[in-house]
């Protein structure tokens, strides 16, 4: 029951799903967000997703994938390659090797090994 | 009197033994009672419906159909499509959270319905040697059926799965799920339900009084003229980080000091953990930095939620 992913486009664009609601839609590449630390900075340990259907519900899903640990760890992966990660040791220009291998070391560290859902 | 030992493959299944399921029983339902026709989601506490293909589904929570020595049911309603028996209610057990690595396990369920070779049951895992043990199917008739499977798991299974498979169109009753160790299946024995309701919680868990206005979220402090910051303990601790989701920001407002009520315009979440969440109210104006708030739910819509699935 969270505001969560289920398909994912080349474009960066996710398809999400409320089940609570029901409702579901395309949240654009730019609208996938980093959460704010307390002093406004960018957190890349979480990322906050709002339901495109416009009824004001949005989910904060941490990087170790929370509700739905595949489809929120891709959304990581994804959102490094593609944006670069808020914390600055990944780019975007960087090899998506070393993204996925920087999420999956923050995985490790938020619920310990074990909790990599990945392939 | 001598004493004597008996090994598990001795013992009656009416012996009350430790069900290592959550929400065996099918009476948690935080996230409603349904009908839930989603496939590919969490329905009821702790089971996942996986819907394969074009078949349907409705399911609800029953209280009419229930087994014996039950508050509440599952009462489904599949059709077929081109699932080919693949279609599920499931319940993953991962070795990280709960960890079955190398025992016997039996699983019982009890299963209600009038179409024979609809409904069966499964264990299975990953691992060296794993494999997908079924129980036979259900026979019809409509009454109430025990099905039960026995599995051998793995010494390095990262998970066992139970899951409850449809194969043709039906309407299915699911209740009384049973998980033990041993090689002889168990006779459902329910929990209490505070210990049946803790268990959901540390993967379920509404932090909002459900359908409440004027309820009381939490303390927080103002930061500014237009942020304030508190927390939100959880009353169970979670398996892993949770994902948290609220209604829109407007079902909420903060109290201020001088008791004028602010709505709510935005929200933060800062850094989650299995413990508890920060929150960040933020409103238009209003607030006194330094001054102390209570977050409290505007109407009977807010809701905010911790879900954490291993």
């Amino acid at each position: 029951m969270s505001v969560r992913p289920t398909n994912f486009n080349p474009d960066g664009s996710l398809e999400v799903i409320y089940d609570e609601l029901g409702h579901s839609g395309t949240i654009p590449a730019a609208e996938v967000k980093w959460s704010k630390n307390i002093d406004g900075t960018d957190n890349h340990s979480f990322i906050v997703l709002v339901c495109p259907d416009g009824c004001g519900g949005s989910s904060t899903h941490p990087v170790g994938g929370g509700a739905a640990p595949v489809e929120v760890q891709q959304m990581f992966v994804n959102k490094v390659d593609h944006d670069g990660c808020a914390c600055g040791q990944v780019a975007a220009t960087d090899s998506a090797t070393l993204g996925e291998s920087h999420v999956r070391l923050q995985v490790n560290r938020m619920d310990g090994p074990g909790r990599w859902a990945l392939g | 009197m001598s004493r004597q030992t008996v090994p598990n493959y001795d013992i009656g299944t009416d012996t009350a033994r430790l069900n290592l399921l959550t929400n065996g029983g099918f009476e948690n339902w935080q996230r409603g009672n349904g009908p839930f026709t989603v496939g590919n989601a969490y329905q009821i506490d702790r089971w996942y419906v996986g819907i394969v293909g074009t078949d349907t589904y409705s399911l609800s929570k029953d209280t009419t159909n229930m087994d014996i020595g039950s508050n509440a049911c599952a009462a489904m309603t599949f059709t077929l499509g081109s699932g080919g028996g693949g279609s599920n209610i499931q319940q993953v057990l991962k070795s990280v959270d709960e960890n079955l690595r190398g025992l016997t396990v039996s699983l019982s369920v009890r299963v209600r319905t009038a179409t024979a070779n609809a409904v069966r049951v499964s264990l299975t895992s990953d691992g060296t040697g794993a494999t997908n043990v079924y129980s036979s199917y259900h026979a019809g008739g409509g009454t109430y059926q025990t099905l039960t499977v026995t599995y051998a798991v793995p010494s390095n299974a990262t998970y066992v799965n139970i899951t409850i498979y449809f194969a043709a169109s039906c309407t299915v009753y699911l209740d009384n799920a049973m998980l033990v160790v041993g090689s002889v299946a168990a006779d459902y024995a329910p929990l209490h339900p505070a210990d049946d309701l803790a268990r959901c919680l540390r993967y379920y868990e509404p932090l909002a009084a459900t359908g409440l206005a004027n309820a009381y979220l939490a303390v927080c402090q103002a930061g500014s003229g237009t942020a304030a910051f508190g927390q939100v303990p959880f009353k169970a601790v979670k398996a892993v980080t949770p994902t948290i989701t609220i209604s829109a920001a407007g079902d909420f407002q903060v109290f201020q000091a001088n008791t004028v009520i602010q709505a709510v315009t935005a929200f933060g979440f800062p850094a989650p953990n299995i413990y508890g969440t920060g929150v960040q109210p933020s409103t238009a104006s209003g607030l006194v930095a330094g001054n102390a708030s209570v977050l409290m739910t505007a109407n009977a819509n807010a809701k905010m939620l911790a879900e954490a699935n291993p």
